[in-house]
């Protein structure tokens, strides 16, 4: 028997601010899959998971779910639409870094032929077998950071907390997965939560989504599942889903500094994500996600069901987009997304929204330190502070004023009167961070091999010297054997 | 009144016992867990960058941090680059000197690559390496580790066929520097920053 119980968040989040949603623009029209693009972009290196591995020749014909690229971490991207490869070739990619990297170039042929390697397993499913199918069908992180959802399911897990809360403004494709594929997302909840012995799903939504409460009220009750719900509705203020914030807000728990959710036995998945998993077990890898499509500059704002590796200027084509005013856009929501040129590079898995805005562009004034970052942050850090550091090059104190912590929500950014970037201060300081400490690492390693390699020399020119000694007692022995001889025999 | 003489003379026999003992242990174990190593060469040693590449005239790291325990300028470590001297300066007191170096060429982060084709065997650079990052036998192709090179430079010298050259480290195929953002003049070097924590 299901059990569902629904309640308002206990717990509230210090910090954080108030924005403006914006969500009803890209909420008007049904949520649609958008035509087959011509052609498909998916980077090597930048496709989630880490720098790839090609699987795919130059002119083979793929189907769709044909494994074309294996990233470092083992999981396997797989072609979204049948076609043949023309091109492996450097190209811009959806990144923060809009780097030119090389990416294979898939030209569809509108015919929905299948690859059918993945077989539908069937239930009660064993963890080990949902990580292997969760790799061979090429599972992310789908709410933006694209960590490999299968190294976190670990034996200690014993809570899943499903992250609905999409405090991001502008964005609704968390909102769209939980409205039109709620049946997929609690299914792979709770497949997920059967293999990993949890007895309790959390949903951790924000109160501007009553269509979704409603939908997943309704799924769950209709579900046979025996697992029970608890559904936290949670007031909507940015960054209530940040994983630690939503932890806090649903449980109540507040995580140590430098704990992830999952060191604690609590799990955190974007809803996408196990719909995704629900469908990997059916036998379908990763080949679309939802995107949402909005901002100004947009004729038709709204949510669509894209290929993954389907070029920007495509969809925003297809959303009537007026590309005379567009310069750049952002990728992500406003906050934490970053802003890209590169109109022709492909989507990938990671990405959740493009925006087409206006881009304002402040002049920076100096910090007059009236503490109102301090206020926003949800992590309770001294941004000035931090800011202070970092910009005269003082990564310790930085690291003294708690860096590390640093979520990169951008909300002191935005109270900033003074338009300082500091959320990109904070980036590009914790990058550096990671540099030092691993420089660090190789340091500590190439001192413990000098270390040992000056002792086995030492050693080994230890036992030369003693044999050496040993070689000449015995001939100073033998002669001393000889001389006495002789002596004994000339009389 | 002999009571008071009594418990004094105890307690006076009774502490004096106790701190007989203690000193004997005390003595013991200065002897038995004594220490050989310096704490400050200790120091030292951890903050230079243990590439062991013997640039400052030195075999190795800590060597170096033993001479400038007994004299040696504190800024003969290009690969440590100015950053290693203001802090060596910060730990032992002493004026910043500028880096002994081209600071160029120094900053750069460099592995060694065999050029396997060329390679005769000849195990000269092995033996060379300080951080025994090359593998390989006599008259069999050597490899250097990539991870645990150190770019120091000591295996291209005894190289008989100048097979081994060293080239910028190779980086992650996603790795990515994130944009410094634009800086106000007046937010640096403000009198509220603290110099090194």
């Amino acid at each position: 028997m299901v059990k569902l119980r629904v309640r308002q968040q206990e717990s509230f989040l210090r910090g954080g601010i108030f924005v403006e949603a914006h969500k009803a623009q890209s909420t008007q029209e049904p949520c649609t899959f958008t035509d087959t693009p011509k052609e498909l972009i998916f980077p090597i290196h930048f496709s989630g998971g880490g720098p790839g591995k090609i699987l795919i020749k130059i002119g083979q014909a793929v189907a769709q779910g044909t494994p074309i690229i294996e990233c470092k971490s083992g999981i396997l991207h797989a072609a979204s639409r049948a076609g043949h490869i023309t091109s492996i070739e450097p190209r811009r990619v959806v990144h923060n870094s809009q780097a030119l990297s090389p990416c294979i170039v898939l030209k569809t042929d509108g015919s929905n032929r299948q690859e059918n390697n993945l077989t539908p397993i069937s239930l009660p499913l064993d963890i080990s077998e949902i990580k292997e199918r969760a790799r061979a069908a090429g599972i992310l992180g789908l709410g933006g950071a694209g960590f490999p959802s299968h190294k976190k399911w670990e034996e200690k897990v014993h809570t899943l907390i499903i992250n609905g809360a999409e405090c991001e403004p502008y964005l609704t494709a968390d909102d769209t997965v939980m409205q039109i594929d709620t049946h997929s997302m609690i299914q792979g909840a709770c497949v997920l939560a059967s293999a990993l012995n949890v007895k309790t799903i959390v949903i951790g939504i924000e109160d501007n989504k009553p269509a979704a409460l409603h939908q997943i009220k309704k799924t769950i009750l209709d579900s046979q599942a025996d697992h029970s719900f608890e559904i936290v509705v949670i007031e909507t203020k940015y960054p209530s889903g940040g994983e630690r914030q939503l932890v806090w807000l649903t449980l109540g728990v507040e995580l140590p500094s430098g704990l992830r959710p999952v060191d604690l036995g609590i799990l955190v998945h974007n809803p996408g994500t196990l719909a995704a998993l629900a469908r990997a077990l059916d036998g379908k890898p990763t080949t679309d996600r939802i995107i949402t499509i909005t901002g100004e500059y947009i004729g038709r704002p709204r949510n669509v069901i894209a290929p993954i590796g389907t070029p920007i200027r495509h969809l925003l084509t297809s959303a009537e987009a007026k590309f005379d005013c567009i310069t750049d856009i952002t990728v992500g929501g406003p906050m934490m997304g970053f802003n890209s040129t590169a109109l022709d590079a492909g989507i990938t898995k990671m990405s959740n929204c493009l925006l087409a805005n206006s881009i304002k562009k402040y002049s920076i004034d100096p910090c007059i330190r009236c503490g109102y970052c301090a206020v926003a942050c949800p992590v309770q850090l001294q941004p000035q502070q931090l800011y202070l550091a970092l910009s005269n090059d003082n990564l310790e104190r930085a690291q003294h004023e708690g860096l590390d912590d640093c979520i990169e929500c951008a909300a002191c950014n935005n109270v900033c009167p003074s338009h300082i970037p500091l959320a990109e201060w904070f980036r590009l300081g914790r990058f550096q961070n990671r540099e030092a400490t691993r420089n660090k690492q190789v340091a500590a390693s190439a001192r413990i091999r000098f270390e040992a390699r000056t002792m086995r020399l030492d050693r080994l020119a230890q036992e030369d010297a003693s044999k050496r000694a040993a070689r000449r007692e015995q001939t100073t022995d033998a002669l001393v054997k000889a001389r006495k001889l002789r002596e004994k025999n000339t009389p | 009144m002999t009571d008071g003489i009594m418990t004094l003379g105890a307690g006076v026999l009774g502490l004096g016992i106790v701190t007989l003992a203690g000193g004997i242990l005390l003595s013991f174990a200065a002897k038995r867990f004594r220490i050989e190593s310096n704490p400050i060469i200790e120091s030292i040693d951890a903050l230079l960058p243990q590439t062991q590449c013997g640039q400052c005239g030195y075999p190795g790291c800590q060597p170096y941090a033993k001479a400038i325990i007994s004299g040696e300028s504190i800024n003969r470590c290009p690969p440590g680059g100015q950053n290693t001297v203001d802090r060596l300066a910060d730990l032992l007191g002493l004026p910043t000197t500028p880096l002994d170096a081209d600071p160029e060429a120094a900053s750069q982060d460099k592995v060694a690559v065999i050029i396997e084709e060329d390679c005769i065997g000849c195990t000269k650079c092995i033996q060379a390496c300080p951080v025994d990052a090359i593998i390989g036998a006599a008259k069999l192709m050597h490899t250097v580790i990539f991870d645990q090179c150190t770019g120091c430079d000591l295996c291209i010298e005894p190289c008989p066929v100048d097979c081994i050259k060293l080239i910028p480290r190779p980086l992650r195929k996603d790795h990515w520097i994130p944009a410094s953002p634009p800086l106000i003049a007046t937010d640096r070097s403000s009198p509220l920053a603290i110099k090194h924590g």
